[in-house]
């Protein structure tokens, strides 16, 4: 892709709609080499130079800037840019409803429901790692839920701690909950939670140690849930 | 081939708001979150 840059002119001397076919096709290819960070890269700049009224265009870049984004850093698009193209709407917005939520039955229903579309255009991988945000937001919720640590003596209420010990037992019950598995639920072994609270903190999408003897999960108290404000 | 010029390029409402920058849900009475606490008192009993 690189090897003709020598014997070329720059590319910025070429019309807009030239550079914008090659960086959205250098885009996806990256896409494809699951390099997302170069993808992005390129797919960001296609859409910073696609004219304004080719919603089409600006639609297929998106397409792979979506789901970049959400593996790259782990945020959704919003709303109103989903608003601005139907067709993501209809493809991404269930899904991402579900990700914010933490609804992991939801995800699970939606990734499945586009699951054509979503091999068609190559971006069904992608958006199942979707499932990772979507446990980390269902996790948060649990954190949110814990409330904060009683205040210490001299210390104020600025400075209150959010409960950062939490028992595998909640993570336990949200994940039964979410699942929409009967509280005496089928399946769902201790170790299946650890194994999932463990890959959360090893993809870095928390922070903390399970002490699995005390049956709790220490989280950070400085950013349990890296990018996530809390 | 074409060619436009750069101010063409620029979207309604420019490149803010394009990501989501906030995970929290403003409407913290779901029912999801309700559940949650529900659940999670019965787990805090079961002890």
């Amino acid at each position: 892709l690189q090897a003709s840059s020598t014997d070329m002119p720059p590319l910025s001397a070429f019309p807009k709609s030239h550079r914008v076919t090659f960086k959205y096709y250098a885009g996806v290819v990256y896409f494809l080499d699951e390099d997302y960070v170069q993808a992005e890269a390129y797919l960001d700049e296609a859409r910073r130079l696609c004219h304004t009224s080719s919603k089409r265009n600006q639609e297929l870049i998106l397409t792979y800037l979506i789901p970049c984004h959400l593996l790259t850093t782990h945020t959704l698009p919003t709303p109103e840019l989903l608003a601005r193209y139907p067709r993501l709407q209809n493809l991404f917005g269930p899904l991402c409803r579900c990700i914010k939520k933490g609804d992991l039955a939801g995800f699970d229903e939606a990734l499945s429901a586009s699951e054509d579309e979503f091999v068609r255009r190559r971006i069904y991988l992608s958006m199942e790692r979707g499932r990772d945000v979507t446990l980390r937001n269902l996790f948060r919720k649990v954190f949110l839920a814990g409330g904060y640590e009683p205040l210490k003596e001299g210390q104020e209420e600025k400075d209150r701690l959010r409960r950062t010990r939490v028992p595998i037992a909640e993570f336990a019950a949200a994940l039964r909950l979410g699942m929409g598995l009967d509280r005496e639920g089928e399946g769902l072994e201790r170790d299946e939670v650890e194994c999932m609270i463990a890959n959360m903190i090893y993809k870095n999408l928390m922070k903390g140690y399970i002490a699995r003897e005390r049956g709790i999960v220490v989280l950070s108290k400085a950013g349990a849930f890296p990018g996530t404000g809390v | 081939a074409e060619d436009w010029e750069q101010e063409d390029t620029q979207l309604p409402g420019g490149t803010t708001h394009l990501w989501e920058e906030s995970w929290d849900d403003d409407d913290t009475s779901e029912d999801f979150s309700a559940q949650l606490k529900e659940e999670l008192k019965k787990v805090e009993a079961g002890k």
